[in-house]
Parts: C-alpha cells; sequence; structure tokens
C-alpha cells in the first residue's frame, strides 16, 4: 500500500515536472498566439478529448485564434453535423472569443465557407492578418489547385509586408506516410511561389499524425492531422524526418516572438511530442514587396 | 475569366497546330470549335444556373449550417426539374470528350502521370454511381484535381468545377451538389 501511493506520489510529481520543464512557448504580453489541428471533424470520443485539451492548454496559453487545416467535418454535414463535430466540442473557446480559421480538406464541401464559425470570408481560399503583430497567415484549397488561385496567392504575397508569412492548407507537399506520402504535383506548383516569396511556416493536414520535416529550401514543414484521427505506425523511415510522431492524437501551440515562433505540439494526454523554435532568416525579413 | 480562360485554351490549340496547319480565315478549326462549342455549353448551363440561383435562397456568409443545407437543396431540386430530361454527353459532347482526352494525354501518359495519377487516386471516394443531377455523396471525400490537370482544361465559373471519381471525369456544380455530366477514360 505505502509502496503504490509513494509511487503515484513519484509519477505525479514526474509527469508535473515534466510537464513544466517540456513548455517551451515564452508566454509573452503582445505575441501572437494560435493553436493548430488538423483533421479534427469526426465527432467521436478523440476529437472530443483533444478539444478538452487544447481547452485545458488555453487556461494557460491565451491564443487568440485556431488554424483547422482541413477535413473539418467528416461524413455527412447536415446542420447537426456542424453542432457535433465542432461547435460543441470547442464550445468553452468559442464562447472565449477564440477565432477558428478553416482550410477545406478533402472531406469538406467547400460550401463550408460560408458557415461563419469557420472564418473563411465565403472564400475557397483567404488570408488574414494577425490581430496584432506582424504575421499573415494565408488559407489554400489544395483540393481544387486552380490557377486562378495561384495567381491570387501569388498576388496576396507580392502586396504582404508581414513579416511572417504562414501557409496552411489540407495536402502535405512533404511527408513520409505510407498512406499519402507527398503530394509532388502540389510541390511542384507551388513550392516556387514560396521560395519567391519567403513563406515562413506551412501546416497541412491530411495524414493522421504529426510529422515535422527537415526544413526544404529554407522553409518548415509541419503536418499534423491527428486532432481526431490517428494511423497508428504510419510514419515510413524517411531522410525527411525531422521528428515524427504516430502514437497518440496530437495538436499545436505556436508563439510569434519578434523573429521567433515557438512551437509546441502536445498528444491529448497533455504531453509534448515536439517543441522548437523557427527563427525568421533575414532573407525571408528582407523579402515583402514595397 | 472564364471566357477569357477558354479563349486562351482555343487559341493554345491553335498554336499546336504549328502556322503550317492554322486555317483560313473562313475555315473553323476543328478543335477549337470543339472547344468553343463545349464553352457554349457551359455558358448555357450556367444561364440557368444563374437563374434558378435567383428565386432560391441565397447561400451567403451565415451563422446557421441549415441556410447553407436549405440554399443547396433548393438550387438542386430546380434544376433538376428544369434538366428532368439531361443525359450523359449533353456537355461533354463525344467531341468534346475526345478533345479533352488529348488535352489530358500529355499529363496521364507523360513523365509526370506516376505523380498526377498518384494524387488523383489518393482521395478517391468509395463506388460512386455516377448520374446526371444525382447528388455528389457528402459522406464521401471529393477527390484532389491535380494543378496539372487544371492548367490543362478550359477553366470553369465559380460555380462548376472538375473533379475525376475513378476513371471518369465528372461535372460538379458547387452550390448545388449535383453532377451536371460526366466522361469516361480520362486517365487511361
Amino acid at each position: 500500500m505505502r509502496r503504490t501511493l509513494l509511487a503515484a506520489v513519484v509519477l505525479a510529481l514526474s509527469s508535473t515536472l515534466w510537464g513544466q520543464q517540456q513548455s517551451v512557448l515564452p508566454k509573452k504580453d503582445g505575441s501572437i498566439k494560435f493553436a493548430v489541428i488538423g483533421d479534427s471533424g469526426t465527432g467521436g470520443s478523440a476529437q472530443e478529448r483533444v478539444a478538452k485539451r487544447l481547452t485545458a492548454e488555453h487556461a494557460g496559453f491565451k491564443f487568440e485564434f485556431v488554424l483547422m487545416l482541413g477535413d473539418n467535418l467528416y461524413g455527412s454535414e447536415k446542420p447537426d453535423d456542424y453542432v457535433d463535430k465542432f461547435e460543441r466540442p470547442y464550445k468553452v473557446l468559442l464562447d472565449a472569443g477564440v477565432k477558428f480559421y478553416a482550410a477545406l480538406g478533402n472531406h469538406d464541401d467547400p460550401a463550408q465557407r460560408f458557415y461563419k464559425g469557420f472564418n473563411m470570408g465565403g472564400e475557397r481560399y483567404y488570408s488574414f492578418k494577425a490581430p496584432h503583430g506582424s504575421a499573415r497567415f494565408f488559407a489554400l484549397d489544395s483540393n481544387y489547385a486552380s490557377k486562378e488561385q495561384f495567381d491570387w496567392f501569388e498576388k496576396e504575397l507580392s502586396a504582404s509586408d508581414s513579416e511572417w508569412k504562414i501557409a496552411f492548407f489540407h495536402h502535405p507537399m512533404y511527408s513520409s506516410g505510407e498512406t499519402h506520402g507527398s503530394d509532388e504535383t502540389l510541390r511542384e506548383t507551388l513550392e516556387p511561389l514560396f521560395v519567391k516569396h519567403g513563406i515562413n511556416l506551412v501546416l497541412t493536414g491530411h495524414e493522421h499524425f504529426y510529422e515535422r520535416i527537415k526544413p526544404q529550401k529554407g522553409i518548415t514543414y509541419i503536418i499534423t492531422g491527428s486532432a481526431a484521427k490517428l494511423r497508428r505506425g504510419n510514419i515510413s523511415q524517411s531522410p525527411l524526418t525531422a521528428k515524427g510522431f504516430d502514437q497518440g492524437y496530437t495538436f499545436m501551440l505556436m508563439e510569434i516572438v519578434g523573429n521567433e515562433l515557438y512551437f509546441q505540439a502536445l498528444t491529448d494526454e497533455g504531453r509534448t511530442v515536439d517543441s522548437g523554435t523557427i527563427t525568421r532568416t533575414a532573407k525571408t525579413a528582407q523579402s515583402p514587396a514595397p | 475569366m472564364p471566357t477569357t480562360t477558354i479563349a486562351g485554351t482555343i487559341a493554345l490549340v491553335l498554336l499546336s497546330l504549328g502556322p503550317a496547319s492554322l486555317p483560313a480565315q473562313d475555315k473553323v478549326n476543328p478543335r477549337a470549335a470543339v472547344l468553343q462549342e463545349f464553352k457554349e455549353r457551359v455558358d448555357q448551363y450556367m444561364k440557368l444556373h444563374n437563374d434558378l440561383e435567383k428565386d432560391s435562397p441565397p447561400l451567403k456568409k451565415t451563422d446557421d449550417p441549415a441556410k447553407i443545407k436549405a440554399s443547396q437543396d433548393a438550387l438542386a431540386a430546380k434544376l433538376r426539374a428544369a434538366r428532368a430530361q439531361a443525359k450523359p454527353g449533353e456537355i461533354f459532347t463525344p467531341a468534346v470528350q475526345t478533345e479533352f482526352r488529348k488535352l489530358l494525354r500529355p499529363e496521364m501518359t507523360g513523365p509526370d502521370a506516376a505523380d498526377t495519377k498518384k494524387a488523383i487516386k489518393d482521395d478517391q471516394p468509395a463506388k460512386i454511381a455516377l448520374k446526371v443531377n444525382g447528388i455528389y455523396p457528402t459522406d464521401q471525400p471529393l477527390p484532389t484535381v491535380p494543378p496539372q490537370i487544371l492548367l490543362s482544361l478550359p477553366q470553369l465559373p465559380e460555380d462548376l468545377e472538375y473533379r475525376i471519381i475513378g476513371n471518369h471525369l465528372i461535372l460538379r456544380d458547387v452550390h448545388a451538389n449535383i453532377i451536371v455530366d460526366f466522361m469516361p477514360r480520362v486517365t487511361a
């Protein structure tokens, strides 16, 4: 009995210390704080658990918005599904004024763009500026990569003088996933624009795991598509991987302070599976158009 | 703009034939004529779509998803009624199908064919019974259309889109979520 009690105390203490040690977010006043979820809209118990953890994290890290990387509503998209797969799981955050910005996944009816809760402004692709600080976020529709969209994207990038340019969409251009893998057709078209216009970070889902890719042409790519679905053991051995985790459900917290972007990937149990800092390079700092 | 883009595709077709094969002014290039016919059929469909849309609940930004669904369903019902007799091949006519296969051939058989086909295959839905005026099942994924495919085909108005289901190219009405037309054997 005494031994069990002692083990429980040690476990509780170590997990608390571990959690504290692994928090890399500076939580500075005035910084840009946001969260990221991908492939979230199942309405199932895993989404519920991730949503609860996300909500719990918000108590200590006041992120102002959440990026949704597509597959926002799996299966049917009846009015009740918007409640079960979005409004209910994130109710506390929505009530607290946290805004959700969605990109379309392959399971999403493009009509979702008219739903105000997803803040897409009625568009399949759009951009928005962080409420303060110097960061612009570009939501792309990787399901339907039309010339019209690329023309719009290039125009938006050229016009942006934001220091941080972050793109988010559904299909990963780099991936070590056995199920999907890298979308090379998309890479062929988008990567030159990313490089030319100084995109700093690309966030995608589609693969139901977490993977941070080694920087490609100076750009960091992160896949986080396991906010409700998980493919265990799906990350194949690959020279692309900087850090991979396919053993649990994940979401991310991010904070931009000046030239640093701090990131932390957490499981539904609150365990940190990856963390670090992305530094905006001089090249991208100089890239904004006049 | 769709008109400009389809005109652009027609111009590209003319150029691809080379100067020697440019038609005399009084002759119509058959490939360009086919694409022109496609454009006219698309325009005709869009006129109907736009007319019926005016009398349907509007699709606009809302907090209430029921309004989105109501708008989709109402337009779909009107289009189905107005095109009750529509058959496969009314927009993708046999001549258009032949021309589209030619336009897609470089992507489907060229050096990037494997990547293109992998991207198309990646998001395929379960077997869908394709039917003109049929609803695209909302519980099924919408397969990704690679950028190179979209660049090869005439651009469409905002409310129409191409999707590739299995080996079929479908024309989907985005607002109404219905299949407007489809054609077989595009990935071969």
